[in-house]
């Protein structure tokens, strides 16, 4: 199991969890795979051999995973972690490194963020992103929270 | 409903053993363009913006994404004067192909258009409208209510009818 099960695992639950789930119903962890479905396309082509996930993991953290092979054939893995402070973004890998995200990866990451964040609310949960209104005739309760797109 | 992005643009791929068509140093050059994209492309600003309209539906079509992407790589080779041909670059040859299955021809009037759409990065037409590349987030408190209108969207899920969940899985399928 890749670091990247272990952490959404722990995270999310276990998979078996989808074995007796009522039907018709998804979780929260195959809800954040449909998401990065779309996320791991925001930032370009996913090279031959590297598996790529970007997904909003809570309401203020955000992953980027990158698994691919060394020359020698072993695989590498990398797991960010973007975190949303009041100061700014602060990004961690691989467990250490720390520091806030300066001006160049602050305005990718931002576009990264609204791309997915328009696609998976319209792609996904069929929803206005501005509003959070269902799309659809259905009714909802979405919260008070309007987007400045 | 798929997501359309220049790397899933599938098309049968031509090949060009020996070089022999008119169009095949432009070709060449494109897709050395592409390495290099694809060898540093961890920016989002390689990005092919589609805006969904508010239907979801998103109106570029793949001859404008076909050609919008050529234009930026061409554009790009000549900035970096770049050469060689290399197994790596299939999406290009797909877009390129692409373009072909759709009508297109490959000569320099075809680079001039195109180069001229790339280099009007504020916008990607969209069917008949232009819309803006859009802006990313900045601050804190945006970021924090993007995240809480996803986490409500994901708790909403199973709340909605069967058919509502039917959507979703089918998109995802």
């Amino acid at each position: 199991m890749s670091l990247f099960q272990k952490a959404i695992t722990l995270l999310t639950g276990s998979p078996k969890d989808m074995d007796t789930r009522p039907l018709k119903s998804l979780t929260e962890r195959e809800l954040i795979e449909l998401e990065s479905d779309i996320g791991r396309y925001l930032f370009g082509p996913v090279p031959r051999g590297h598996r790529r996930e970007f997904f909003c993991l809570d309401d203020h953290t955000w992953i980027w995973y990158e698994q691919w092979k060394n020359e020698q054939g072993k695989d590498q893995e990398r797991t960010t972690r973007y975190e949303v402070h009041p100061n700014g973004i602060l990004k961690s890998y691989d467990g250490g490194n720390y520091g806030y995200l300066d001006a160049d990866e602050m305005q990718n990451f931002g576009v990264a963020v609204r791309l997915y964040y328009e696609q998976v609310m319209r792609g996904i949960y069929k929803r206005d992103p501005a509003t959070g209104e269902l799309l659809t005739t259905l009714p909802s309760s979405a919260p008070n929270v309007t987007m400045s797109i | 409903m798929a997501q359309r992005t220049a790397s899933n643009i599938a098309f049968q791929i031509p090949s060009y053993p020996g070089g022999t068509s008119s169009n095949y140093a432009l070709e060449r050059d494109l897709q050395a363009s592409l390495d290099k994209t694809m060898s540093t492309n961890t920016n989002s600003a390689n990005l092919v913006v589609m805006t969904p309209d508010k239907d979801g539906t998103l109106y570029i079509n793949e001859k404008d994404q076909a050609l919008h992407n050529i234009g930026r790589l061409y554009d790009e080779t000549a900035a970096n004067n770049l050469g060689g041909v290399t197994e790596s670059s299939k999406e290009l040859n797909q877009t390129m192909a692409n373009w072909r299955n759709q009508g297109g021809e490959i000569n320099r009037g075809l680079a001039d258009d195109a180069r001229s759409m790339a280099r009007d990065t504020a916008s990607v037409p969209i069917g008949e409208k232009k819309v803006s590349n859009p802006e990313g987030y900045t601050t804190p408190a945006q970021f924090l209510g993007v995240g809480r209108m996803i986490d409500f969207a994901r708790k909403e899920v199973n709340a909605q009818p069967v058919s509502y969940i039917d959507a979703i899985t089918n998109k995802a399928a």
